[in-house]
């Protein structure tokens, strides 16, 4: 065994050190990888956050201490109990922003998979229909696409009074129409492919030939465009927040906290800023790793 | 020509419609805007006369009729706040937003084609790298945060720039900057993306064969044709824009439409809210006609039929 490792290290492993060392070289040359691993990361500890939640809070988000009013975050004379420094109310901004990455996170996750099984859906629907039915569901993605979507969020949600549900939902509805187009193209050219026309030949049911043949099949580009997604999605919900009529106090979210900071400006930066950072690093960590995901498993779309 | 033009025109009609009627319905179903004018303890008949007043207590179908009888007379409705012509209350408001989308949008077009043809001509080299960087950043940085950043820094610390208002040229560069930023981002991206698939064209090579310059090559061979599917990618940013202008006037508290509707969402003005969406979806819809047509004009490979969905 000892003989034989020695000589398989020997003979080859000349020859294939350069080519090796290049491709690895080749690796790091493309910081992209960098990027992703970063992103990667960035996002599995946002994600982590969000699922420990309350046992990461040092205090509780919504208790206040007057005594302890506008306190920096530490490096900016700031001390250890308060780590990322208080708000106008004295509220421990990290136990905050713990508690705001929960629920923004919730509303994208939600969001996300409301506007996926919406869209999907249609998706199916459209192209298993075609004629009529399909004509106006693509014309309901033109609208969709062609009109300022936060105009209509805004009214609806002004109107239903910040109702948490309504928003997510809300959130939801605005990714549904690139899963629609998405799913349609993809049906309609496996309607065409040998398979589908075999399964259904045997005799089974639109739900089996779509849900355990076809859905299968296009899955892993639905998966890479939820990723592709993800952005809009966040920037949506901290949008509404941030205005005001996304989620309301006591809760609290990313947008939301950003936007009451806003009248701290001058005091206390820090307010807005810190989850302001998190809001950007966290989108721009999705679109990253989405790009990444869509160039490996999707070249068709590109 | 004359087919594809009236095919669309007829797509643009039925969103209108589609549009309308369903801003008409949601807001008419989510609240009575009656209750938030008046007191809260004003007598039920007294809440009723205002109803009456203002046709709220007919079927909403009558409402919708009525409605859109008036829209053909040219009238809109009236504020329920102060009585006034909803549509003279939002065109008081208008040229602001104009002013400050018109600049966000040359902003947008200047840097997203330069940085765009830049990247594509140097591909691979660290220009590229960095424009793909500005545009992923451009595009996740939120435009509320890069206001309250540009306010901080340029507002707060060195003192350059006013922070809020609409009164001097310099009050119009922070809010046209933040507002010009992601969409130039996107711009970027679909530009480079664009001049890569050109640049690869034969005529491009015969262009290089017959001795033009490569300012000129760029200017008068590759641009145009990057320009066809770049002008799609336009109609969806004027859309952008104006939500982007929601959020942007109310960072720098610039005076325009979109801070309009943000108080009159919160007041239930439906006439003002209704008349603001139909403005908007009117300009919207016209311009992604415009750009539908335009497309069939620049590129004669599309046809009605041919588009593909």
């Amino acid at each position: 065994m000892a003989a034989f490792d020695l000589a398989d290290t020997e003979t080859p492993s000349r020859p294939q050190q350069p080519p090796r060392r290049r491709s690895w070289i080749k690796r790091a040359g493309l910081d992209g990888q960098w990027l992703v691993m970063a992103a990667l990361a960035f996002l599995g500890l946002i994600l982590l956050v969000a699922v420990l939640g309350p046992l990461l809070q040092p205090h509780s988000h919504t208790r206040q201490d007057l005594l302890d009013q506008f306190l920096p975050p530490l490096g900016f004379g700031g001390n250890w109990s308060y780590p990322l420094g208080t708000d106008d109310l004295g509220r421990d901004i990290l136990s905050r922003i713990i508690y705001a990455i929960r629920i923004s996170v919730l509303i994208a996750v939600a969001g996300t998979a409301i506007g996926a099984v919406l869209g999907t859906f249609l998706g199916f629907v459209a192209a298993r229909a075609r004629g009529l039915v399909e004509e106006a569901i693509m014309m309901l993605v033109d609208i969709h696409l062609a009109l300022p979507f936060v105009i209509f969020a805004l009214a609806v949600l002004a109107f239903f009074g910040g109702n948490f549900i309504v928003l997510i939902i809300v959130v939801g509805i605005e990714g549904w129409q690139s899963y629609a187009r998405l799913t349609r193209g993809m049906v309609l050219s496996a309607q065409q492919s040998g398979y589908v026309t075999a399964v259904r030949s045997l005799g089974f049911s639109d739900w089996h030939v779509y849900g355990r043949h076809v859905l299968p099949n296009i899955l892993s580009a639905l998966l890479v465009q939820l990723t592709i997604n993800l952005p809009s999605i966040i920037l949506l919900e901290t949008s509404l927040s941030f205005l005001g009529i996304g989620v309301q106090p006591p809760m609290t979210s990313l947008g939301q906290m950003l936007g009451a900071g806003r009248d701290h400006l001058i005091m206390a930066w820090w307010i807005s800023v810190i989850p302001g950072t998190i809001i950007f690093l966290f989108s721009l960590s999705a679109c990253i790793v989405g790009d990444w995901l869509r160039d490996r498993f999707d070249p068709v779309l590109k | 020509m004359l087919a594809f033009i009236a095919t669309k025109l007829l797509r643009s009609a039925i969103t209108m419609l589609v549009v309308v009627t369903a801003v008409f319905v949601v807001l008419r179903l989510t609240g009575d805007p009656i209750i938030s004018l008046l007191p809260l303890d004003t007598p039920a008949d007294i809440l009723d006369q205002y109803r009456e007043r203002w046709g709220l207590n007919e079927p909403i179908w009558l409402q919708y009729v009525r409605y859109w009888v008036a829209i053909f007379n040219g009238d809109l409705g009236r504020s329920i706040f102060s009585g006034q012509d909803a549509v003279k209350i939002v065109f008081e408001r208008l040229p602001h937003t104009l002013l400050l989308g018109g600049t966000a949008f040359v902003i947008s077009l200047v840097a997203g084609i330069s940085f765009g043809t830049l990247a594509a001509l140097n591909r691979g080299s660290l220009i590229d790298r960095g424009v793909m960087a500005f545009a992923v950043t451009a595009y996740s940085l939120p435009n509320y945060f890069l206001g309250i950043l540009l306010i901080l820094l340029f507002a707060l610390e060195l003192r350059w720039m006013p922070a809020a208002g609409a009164e001097t040229w310099k009050h119009l560069v922070m809010p046209a900057f933040t507002l010009g930023m992601s969409s130039a981002g996107v711009i970027a991206r679909f530009v480079r993306s664009a001049m890569l698939e050109v640049i690869r064209q034969p005529y491009m090579r015969t262009a290089a064969a017959k001795g033009a310059s490569v300012s000129r090559r760029i200017a008068w061979h590759a641009l145009p044709n990057a320009a066809i599917p770049t002008v799609t990618v336009l109609g969806f940013q004027l859309g952008f824009l104006i939500g982007g202008s929601v959020v942007v006037e109310s960072v720098f508290a610039w005076p325009g439409a979109g801070r309009l509707l943000v108080t009159s969402v919160g007041l239930r003005d439906f006439a003002v809210v209704q008349t603001m969406v139909f403005l908007v979806s009117a300009t919207v819809i016209f311009a992604n006609f415009m750009v539908d047509v335009a497309y069939g004009w620049l590129d004669p490979r599309v046809t009605v039929t041919g588009k593909q969905g």
